[in-house]
């Protein structure tokens, strides 16, 4: 069995904020930004909350399934290093706000912004366990601009506010691949409870580019899928330089990279599926697909997940 | 051959004609480099030669020539 994706959603953060806003305080430059990150824009909440904008997420994903039982989702799982609070969980509250039945399993992670590639692995496993025809909501939620050093001249212009959401169930076929890496490390990135994002960006990169591509070679290796028979790779959005260098490492070409990091930046964990979103919305999606989904993050962690003959399953 | 092999990377990874990467051209202020490209630069060289490349020897790296001198110094067994 795998994981078949029904429906998609996406909530951004109502202010467009360019790279002249950061201009107009710190030593830099709409220029020096785009060199280093690939970002033009980046959008923050005004008043709204995580929560608020993974309902919104949420909705709009299920709003797009009119006809389909809300009954049938039996889990929901929200990635996020930004919860509102502790407790409640994002996801417990989803229950509530959508009108979900009261015995559907609900729980946030944390993996930092490999959040949704862990979420929708462990969501895989729980739905092999439920009846056929059960559902599970995998969303990424998070509020960056409230964990953001607006005077780190070296990394406030990455960071976003946004929801990814999407609705998943099992269907026959090839069974879904999956890669983790972690190694525990107290400094290469960080956000504390008071404190806001930092990270070494140098030490960051070369983490991300070595520990993803290796990811990403052990689900091909595992799936016998060569790099130019994948369709798409969606990675994590946390710097155009990454994806590229991932690019180059893959010897591929950027079409196969669907990108919206100039326009979106860094939303964590929620950037996948943001990205996932604008691709559904687009039907680049339809038919039969080969899709890689790739993150990595603070932790540090790193995981990928191959879909061998996606389709979309109409509910 | 050392140099050459490290020109080649140099030239493909800032996408500059080889004939610019001299050995004295210097990394950040004649072929446009910048502090990521110095950190992706060092893992081809990584790769490419079997070797650790530090982050204290990537800030040393100025020109081409020091390049050619880091993997010198760890690949003693190579030629120039």
């Amino acid at each position: 069995m795998k994981l078949s994706l029904m429906s998609c959603g996406k909530s951004l953060g109502q202010r467009v904020i360019d790279n002249e806003h950061f201009a107009s305080y710190l030593d830099t430059s709409d220029q020096w930004i785009r060199e280093r990150s690939g970002i033009s824009t980046r959008r923050w909440v005004d008043d709204e909350s995580t929560v608020d904008m993974a309902v919104a997420a949420s909705q709009d994903c299920l709003d797009r399934l009119p006809e389909f039982d809300r009954s049938r989702i039996e889990v929901v799982i929200c990635a996020s290093v930004t919860t509102d609070e502790v407790v409640p969980a994002i996801s417990a509250q989803l229950q509530e706000r959508l009108g979900l039945d009261k015995d559907v399993l609900a729980f946030d992670i944390n993996a930092a912004c490999s959040g949704l590639v862990y979420a929708l692995e462990i969501a895989r496993n729980l739905l092999r366990v439920r009846p056929a025809g059960s559902a599970a909501l995998v969303l990424g939620a998070e509020m960056l601009s409230r964990k953001t050093d607006m005077q780190d001249r070296g990394s406030c212009f990455l960071f976003g506010d946004g929801s990814g959401a999407g609705l998943w169930t099992l269907t026959e076929g090839e069974e879904d691949y999956f890669a983790a890496k972690t190694v525990g490390d107290t400094e290469m990135l960080t956000v504390g409870h008071e404190e806001p994002i930092r990270m070494d960006g140098r030490a960051v990169f070369r983490f991300a580019v070595s520990e993803m591509s290796d990811c990403i070679r052990e689900v091909l290796a595992k799936a016998d899928v060569a790099p130019d028979e994948v369709d798409f790779y969606l990675l994590h959005q946390a710097n155009q330089r990454i994806n590229d260098a991932i690019m180059r490492d893959l010897k591929l070409k950027s079409e196969r990279f669907p990108s919206n990091i100039a326009r979106i930046g860094n939303t964590s964990s929620a950037s996948i599926g943001i990205l996932m979103e604008e691709l559904y919305s687009s039907g680049q999606l339809d038919g039969t697909k080969t899709i890689c989904l790739a993150g990595f993050g603070g932790g540090m962690s790193c995981g990928a997940l191959l879909m061998k003959g996606h389709e979309i399953h109409v509910a | 051959m050392i140099t050459k092999d490290v020109q080649k990377i140099v030239a493909e990874l800032l996408a500059v004609d080889l004939g610019e990467v001299t050995l004295n051209a210097r990394l950040i202020e004649d072929l446009n480099a910048d502090s990521l490209d110095a950190v992706e630069l060092a893992m081809s060289l990584e790769e490419h030669f079997e070797v650790t490349v530090e982050d204290d020897e990537i800030e040393r790296m100025d020109t081409v020539n020091d390049i050619v001198d880091t993997i010198k110094k760890h690949r003693p067994d190579l030629e120039v």
